[in-house]
C-alpha cells in the first residue's frame, strides 16, 4: 500500500510537472507565433517595399500614368507595417536592439514616404511640363517662320524638346549639356522674335527649366528612395525575430524533450502501477479465495455444528418429551377417579421411571454445561484405580447381567501397577461409568472388558484405561463424530439405544481437563475399544497384576457390600429401619439400628471406643429426641469421624446443603432404592479397612427365585400396591420384598390405629404426625392408593381442615384394609410355590 | 486484469498528455480578423491611363454601416448638440455645405473649405494638408476642434452611453459599450460606403464611346493635353498625391491676405519644400462642390479651371477651352451608392 501511495504521488508529481511544462510552452507558443508572424510580416514588408519602389519607378519611366498604384502599394505597405507594429507590441519585448531596429525602420520608412511624395509631386510637375512642351512646340510650328533667325529659333526649340524628352528617360550628362546650350541659345534668340512667338518660346523655356530642375531633383529623389535602406532595416528586425525565435524554439525543444521524457516516465509509471496493481489484485484474489475457502469451511463446520446441535436438540427434545409425555399422560390418567387402584400403582411406577430417566438426561446436560463453563474443579488425592474400576463394575453389573454380558476388570500384564496414585477419584469414576456404561449399552452379547495398566516410563507416569466391548462397533464417520458434543455415532443410535449422547462428550472433557487423551478403535459390528491415558503419579507400592480376587469378585458385586461391613442405621420409623436394614444385610453388611439421634450417637461413639467403628452411619434427619444434624455434631464432637450418609424425605436443596454442612459425606432421598443405597455406601466406605478380628459371616446369598409372579396374581395385587416397583426398590431382592410386605402386614393396623387415636383426641398435630408415619410405611411398600389417602389426611390436618379428617380417615381405613387384603392375597399366592425367603 | 482493460487504464492515464501535447505545439489557429480583402476590379481598358473608373467598394455589415450613418447624423457628437458631421457634409448636396468656409458649433468659420465626404475613402490622405492618413483619424479632427464640433471623445462616449439605443447598437455591432474606437470605426465604415461611381466618364472609359458628348470628349482631351491629368489622376481624379499650390505662378501673391492655413503641408512636416503644398483634391464631385480651392476663394468651376491652368500649368486657356474642361468635369461624379439619405431615427 505504501508503495502504491508513492506511485500515485509520483504520478501526480509528473502530471503537475507536465502541466507546468504545458503552461510554459503555452506561454511560449504565442510568442513563437508572433515572432514567426513578425518575421513573415518583415519579409512581406520587404517585398512590398520593393513593389512600392517599382511602382515609383513605373511612374518614373511612364509605365504607369497615375499614382493609384503607388498609393495602393504604400497603403498595403503601411497596413502590413501597422500589423507588424501590433505584433511587436503584443510581444512586448523591451529588447533595446529591437526597439532600435523598430525606430530605424520608422525613420527610413518615413524618409522613403517623403521621398515618394516628393517624387510624386515633382514628377507631376515634370510630366505636366513635358506634356505642355510639345503643345507649345507644335504651336510654334503652326506659325510661318518670319525670318532665318526665327527658323533657327524653331530648330533650337525642336531640338530642346527632343533633348528634354530624351532627358526624361536618359540621365546622360551629355543631354543635360545639350539642353543647357539650347536654352541659352533660345534665350539669346528671344529678342529676334515677335511678341507672340517670344511669349511661346518663354513658356517653352519656362517648362524646359521646370523639366531640367525637377528632373534632376526627381532623379535624385528616386535614387534616394531606391537606396533608402528600408529593406536593410527591415532585415535587421527580421534577423532579431529569427534570433528570438531560435532561442524560444530551442527552449521549446528542450521543454518538449523534457516533456517526452516525463511522458515516457509516466508511461513507465503507469505500467509499473498496472503491474503493481495486478500483483496486489492477484494477491488479494488469492487471499479472498483463501478466506472464502476458510469461510466456507468454517461455515460448513458451523453448519455441521448447528446441524449437530439441532439434531441433538431434536434428540434431546425427543428424549425429554418421551418421558415427559409418559409422565403427563399417566398423571392425567391418575386424575380419573374411575381408574382402578392396581393400574394406578402401575401408572405411578411408570411416571417415576420416566421421571428418573428425565433426571438422568438433565443431569447429563448439567454436567456437560458445567464442564463447558469451566466449573470443573479437579482434585488430586490418592486413590486406588483398580478398586475404583471394580466398584464401577459392581454398580454396572446388574445392567450387564440383564443383557447377559460378562463384565471383567483386569490389570494388564505389562509392568507393575501401583496400588494408589494421585488423581481425582470422582472424575475417574465418572469416566469409568461412562465408558463402561456405554460399552454395556452398545453390546448385546459377549464381554465388556476393562483393562488397567500403568506406564511408569512416561513422564510423571500414566494411567491407561482400556474399555473393550464386543458390541455394534462403529464405522469411520461415526468414530470421527464420537467425541463431539451432542452427537452419538449417528442420530439413529439415540432412538435405538437411548441415552443422551453426552456421555462420551463428558468423558472427552474430563480427560482433557485432567491432561489426558482418549482414543477409540473400532470395527463396525466387531466392537470398540476406548483407551484413556491420564497422567497420574504413583503414590503406593506397585502390586503384581492379578487375574482375579476371589474375595472381592466383581461378579454380582453391584448389589453387595463388603462382607460384615458394619453400618449403623438411625431412623425413628421402624418401617424404614427395617427396610434399610434388610437392604443392607442382604448386601452383606452388618447392621445396627438406632431409633433416634441420641441412640445413634451412643452407638457410634461406643463402636469407635471399642476399636470397631462403623464403616458408615445412615442417618434420618427428622427424628425425635435428637435430629440428624445434632447427632452428627455430637458424633464429631466425640472425635468420631465415621462417614455419615443423610437419609431424608426432603429433596430441597437447602436441606441437602444442611446435610453437607452438618458433615454428611453423602445424601440420599427417600424413598431410597437399594441400588442407590448400596452404591452410596460403597462409595463412602471405600477407604474402610475391615479389622482382621472382625469375622462375622454374612448371611448366605439368596438363591435364584422365579423372576415374576404369575400374571393373574400380579394383576390382583396391582391396585393396592405395586410389587414390581417394590422389587425394583429392593434391588430385585424378592426375599427382602417379602419381608417388607410381612412387616407392613404386621405393623400396618397398629399405625392406622395410631391415626385413629390421634383423630379421636382431636389433636391435629398428632393426626398429622401419625398420618405422616403411616404414609412413610405405605410408601415403603409402594402402596400408592393408601399412601395417597394418608397424604391427603396429613395435608388436611396440617392445613387445619378438621371437618375433612373423618372422611379422609375413612378413605384411608378403606384403602388400608384393601391393601392388607391385597398383600395377604399376594403372599398366599407366593407361598403356594417353593421359596426360601428369610422372613423375619 | 484483462489486456484491454489495461490499455483503457493506460490510455486514460496518459490522456492528459494527449491533451497537453497539441497545446504545446501551438495548435490554436488565430481567427481571421476583419473582412476578407476585396480585390479592386480595375478596368483592364484603363489600366495604363491617368484616370480609371471608380472601382466597386468592399461591402460592410449593414448594422455597422447603419450605426455609422446614425452617428454621422448625430448632433450629440458636438459639444452643444447642435452640429453633426452631416452639418458640414450634407449627404444630399454632394457631401459638403457649399460654403467657402463652414461655421463650427460655436459659429467660428473653419480656416479651409470643406471637402466632400463622398469618395473621401478613395483619397490617400485626409484633410487638405493630408495630416490624417485614414478616415478614422480624420474624425478625431472635427470632434476635438473647438471651432468645429467642439467636443471630446470622453464627452461623446458619455453622451452616447446614456442612450440605450446606442448601447444596444454598439453591443450588437462591437460587443462592447460605446467607445471612441467604435464611433470612429462606425463613421469611417459608413463613409466608405459614400461612393459616387458609374459616371458617364467611367462608362466611356469602359468602352462606351457614346457615354460622352463630343465636347465632353474634347474636354477630356484638353484635360490630358494641358497636363491637368498629371495631378488629377487615378480613380478619384486626384486625391492621391501632394502638389504645390502655384507651381508656375505665385497663387497667393495674386490672391493676397496670406494666412497659416495657406502653408498647407508645411504645417505638418515643417519642411520648407512643403510650403503651400496641399493634397491634390479629387475632381470626381467637383461639379457638385463649389466653391473651390482650399480657401473656397473661387466660386465657379470655370474660373477655377482657368486659375488652375494659369498657376499650376503656366498656361492661359481660352474660355472655350475652360468651357470644354468644365463640360468634361461634369461627367465625372456619377451616382451615389448606398442608402445614406434616410433621416436619423
Amino acid at each position: 500500500m505504501r508503495r502504491r501511495a508513492r506511485n500515485w504521488a509520483l504520478a501526480w508529481g509528473a502530471l503537475a510537472f507536465g502541466a507546468l511544462v504545458a503552461v510554459i510552452l503555452g506561454g511560449l507558443n504565442p510568442r513563437i507565433r508572433r515572432h514567426e508572424q513578425a518575421d513573415e510580416l518583415v519579409q512581406r514588408l520587404m517585398r512590398q517595399d520593393l513593389e512600392r519602389s517599382l511602382a515609383v519607378m513605373g511612374v518614373r519611366y511612364r509605365l504607369l500614368r497615375n499614382y493609384d498604384e503607388v498609393v495602393r502599394a504604400t497603403r498595403t505597405f503601411e497596413g502590413t507595417r501597422a500589423e507588424l507594429d501590433r505584433v511587436e507590441d503584443e510581444l512586448g519585448s523591451d529588447d533595446s536592439a529591437l526597439l532600435a531596429d523598430r525606430a530605424a525602420v520608422v525613420l527610413v520608412v518615413h524618409r522613403k514616404d517623403q521621398l515618394i511624395e516628393d517624387f510624386k509631386t515633382g514628377s507631376a510637375i515634370v510630366r505636366n511640363s513635358l506634356t505642355v512642351l510639345p503643345t507649345l512646340v507644335a504651336g510654334l510650328r503652326g506659325q510661318p517662320p518670319a525670318s532665318d533667325a526665327d527658323a533657327g529659333t524653331r530648330a533650337n526649340v525642336e531640338e530642346l524638346l527632343r533633348t528634354l524628352l530624351r532627358l526624361a528617360l536618359d540621365q546622360s550628362p551629355r543631354l543635360e549639356v545639350t539642353a543647357e546650350k539650347l536654352r541659352r541659345a533660345l534665350d539669346v534668340q528671344l529678342g529676334q522674335l515677335n511678341a507672340d512667338q517670344a511669349a511661346t518660346v518663354k513658356e517653352v523655356l519656362l517648362h524646359a527649366d521646370v523639366v531640367s530642375t525637377y528632373r534632376i531633383r526627381m532623379d535624385a529623389t528616386i535614387g534616394a528612395l531606391v537606396t533608402t535602406p528600408v529593406v536593410e532595416r527591415l532585415a535587421d528586425i527580421g534577423a532579431w525575430h529569427e534570433r528570438a525565435l531560435g532561442a524560444i524554439q530551442r527552449l521549446r525543444t528542450g521543454v518538449e524533450v523534457a516533456l517526452i521524457g516525463v511522458s515516457a516516465a509516466l508511461a513507465v509509471l503507469a505500467m509499473s502501477l498496472f503491474f503493481e496493481q495486478r500483483r496486489l489484485r492477484r494477491r488479494l484474489e488469492t487471499r479472498v479465495a483463501e478466506r472464502t475457502q476458510e469461510l466456507v469451511a468454517s461455515n460448513m463446520s458451523l453448519n455441521r455444528a448447528n446441524r449437530t446441535k439441532t439434531t441433538f436438540l431434536a434428540n434431546m427434545s425427543h428424549e425429554i418429551r418421551t418421558p415427559l409425555a409418559a409422565i403427563l399422560g399417566y398423571a392425567e390418567l391418575l386424575e380419573d377417579p374411575r381408574i382402578e387402584v392396581v393400574p394406578r400403582a402401575k401408572f405411578v411406577g411408570l411416571i417415576r421411571r420416566n421421571g428418573e430417566h428425565l433426571l438422568a438426561i438433565i443431569n447429563h446436560i448439567l454436567d456437560i454445561t458445567k464442564i463447558d463453563a469451566r466449573g470443573l474443579h479437579l482434585e488430586a488425592v490418592d486413590c486406588a484405580p483398580r478398586e475404583l474400576a471394580e466398584e464401577v463394575c459392581v454398580w454396572l453389573q446388574q445392567r450387564a447381567e440383564v443383557k447377559g454380558l460378562r463384565l471383567d476388570v483386569t490389570i494388564a500384564d505389562q509392568g507393575p501397577f501401583p496400588h494408589t496414585l494421585r488423581s481425582d477419584p470422582t472424575r475417574l469414576r465418572q469416566i469409568l461409568i461412562n465408558l463402561i456404561g456405554n460399552a454395556i449399552k452398545f453390546t448385546s452379547q459377549g464381554v465388556v472388558a476393562v483393562s488397567l495398566s500403568y506406564d511408569g516410563s512416561a513422564r510423571g507416569g500414566r494411567l491407561l484405561i482400556a474399555v473393550s466391548d464386543t458390541g455394534i462397533g462403529m464405522n469411520e464417520e461415526q468414530r470421527r463424530n464420537l467425541f463431539q458434543d451432542f452427537l452419538q455415532g449417528d442420530s439413529s443410535i439415540g432412538r435405538r439405544f437411548g441415552g443422551t449422547g453426552l456421555g462420551l462428550a463428558i468423558c472427552r472433557r474430563l480427560v482433557a481437563a485432567m491432561g489426558g487423551t482418549i482414543k477409540v478403535e473400532s470395527q463396525l459390528g466387531a466392537g470398540s475399544t476406548f483407551t484413556v491415558a491420564l497422567p497420574a503419579v504413583a503414590t503406593a507400592p506397585a502390586i503384581r497384576p492379578r487375574k482375579e480376587d476371589p474375595g472381592q469378585a466383581p461378579d454380582g458385586g453391584q448389589h453387595r457390600l463388603r462382607p460384615g461391613l458394619p453400618i449403623l442405621v438411625a431412623d425413628d420409623s421402624p418401617d424404614n429401619l427395617f427396610l434399610v436394614s434388610k437392604m443392607l444385610e442382604s448386601a452383606g453388611a452388618t447392621v445396627e439400628v438406632a431409633v433416634n439421634g441420641k441412640r445413634a450417637v451412643e452407638a457410634a461413639v461406643a463402636s469407635a471406643r471399642a476399636g470397631r467403628p462403623f464403616a458408615a452411619i445412615l442417618m434420618d434427619f427428622q427424628m425425635p429426641e435428637m435430629g440428624g444434624p445434632e447427632a452428627i455434631a455430637a458424633i464429631r464432637a466425640a472425635g468420631v469421624d465415621i462417614p455419615v450418609v443423610a437419609l431424608t424425605a426432603s429433596v430441597f436443596k437447602e436441606d441437602q446443603a444442611q446435610c453437607f454442612q452438618a458433615g454428611c459425606a453423602e445424601f440420599l432421598g427417600k424413598p431410597v432404592s437399594r441400588d442407590d443405597l448400596i452404591r452410596t455406601l460403597r462409595a463412602v466406605t471405600a477407604a474402610w479397612a475391615p479389622k482382621p478380628v472382625h469375622a462375622e459371616q454374612a448371611p448366605a446369598a439368596a438363591p435364584e427365585l422365579p423372576r415374576a409372579p404369575p400374571p393373574r396374581l400380579a394383576a390382583v395385587a396391582e391396585a393396592a400396591f405395586d410389587p414390581e416397583r417394590l422389587l425394583t426398590m429392593t434391588g430385585g431382592d424378592e426375599s427382602l420384598r417379602d419381608a417388607i410386605l410381612a412387616l407392613a402386614v404386621e405393623n400396618g393396623p397398629g399405625q392406622l390405629a395410631d391415626v385413629g387415636t390421634a383423630l379421636a383426641t382431636g389433636q391435629q398435630a398428632a393426626v398429622q404426625q401419625a398420618a405422616h408415619k403411616l404414609r412413610g410405611a405405605l410408601l415403603a411398600i409402594c402402596a400408592a392408593p393408601a399412601s395417597a389417602c394418608a397424604s391427603r389426611l396429613e395435608a388436611a390436618a396440617a392445613a387445619g381442615r378438621p371437618d375433612e379428617l373423618d372422611e379422609l380417615f375413612k378413605a384411608l381405613e378403606h384403602e388400608s384394609h384393601r391393601l392388607h387384603d391385597a398383600i395377604r392375597a399376594y403372599r398366599e399366592a407366593r407361598s403356594a410355590r417353593p421359596m426360601r425367603a428369610a422372613v423375619a | 486484469m484483462q489486456p484491454l482493460e489495461f490499455m483503457n487504464r493506460l490510455l486514460s492515464r496518459t490522456l492528459v498528455l494527449g491533451v497537453l501535447l497539441p497545446v504545446l505545439h501551438g495548435c490554436s489557429a488565430r481567427p481571421v480578423s476583419g473582412p476578407p480583402p476585396v480585390a479592386d476590379p480595375v478596368d483592364e481598358l484603363s489600366a495604363g491611363g491617368p484616370i480609371t473608373p471608380v472601382p466597386a467598394q468592399a461591402k460592410f455589415a449593414p448594422a455597422r454601416v447603419e450605426l455609422g450613418r446614425r452617428l454621422f447624423l448625430e448632433p450629440r457628437l458636438s459639444h452643444d448638440d447642435s452640429l453633426a458631421c452631416a452639418g458640414c457634409h450634407p449627404l444630399d448636396r454632394g457631401g459638403m455645405d457649399g460654403r467657402a468656409r463652414s461655421p463650427g458649433a460655436n459659429g467660428v468659420l473653419s480656416p479651409r473649405n470643406t471637402p466632400t465626404v463622398f469618395n473621401a475613402a478613395l483619397n490617400f490622405r485626409q484633410f487638405w494638408d493630408g495630416r490624417a492618413d485614414s478616415l478614422e483619424r480624420q474624425i478625431d479632427g472635427p470632434v476635438n476642434n473647438p471651432d468645429e464640433l467642439g467636443s471630446s471623445w470622453a464627452e461623446v462616449v458619455q453622451k452616447l452611453g446614456r442612450d440605450p439605443s446606442y448601447v444596444t447598437a454598439f453591443a450588437a455591432v462591437y460587443g462592447r459599450p460605446v467607445t471612441p474606437e467604435g464611433v470612429r470605426d462606425a463613421i469611417a465604415t459608413f463613409e466608405r460606403t459614400l461612393i459616387y461611381r458609374r459616371s458617364r466618364f467611367d462608362l466611356f472609359l469602359a468602352g462606351d464611346t457614346a457615354a460622352m458628348t463630343m465636347e465632353e470628349k474634347q474636354g477630356f482631351e484638353l484635360f490630358q493635353e494641358f497636363g491637368c491629368a498629371s495631378c488629377h489622376q487615378g480613380a478619384n481624379v486626384g486625391g492621391n498625391m501632394f502638389e504645390r499650390m502655384g507651381v508656375i505662378g505665385d497663387f497667393f501673391a495674386g490672391r493676397g491676405d496670406p494666412s497659416d492655413s495657406d502653408l498647407g503641408r508645411f504645417s505638418v512636416t515643417g519642411r520648407p519644400e512643403d510650403r503651400f503644398v496641399f493634397r491634390v483634391p479629387s475632381l470626381r464631385l467637383v461639379s457638385l462642390t463649389a466653391p473651390y480651392l482650399h480657401d473656397g476663394s473661387i466660386a465657379t468651376l470655370r474660373e477655377t479651371v482657368t486659375a488652375m491652368a494659369r498657376h499650376q500649368l503656366g498656361r492661359r486657356i481660352s474660355d472655350a477651352e475652360a468651357r470644354l474642361l468644365e463640360l468634361f468635369l461634369q461627367t465625372l461624379p456619377g451616382v451615389p451608392e448606398g442608402s445614406f439619405g434616410a433621416a436619423p431615427r
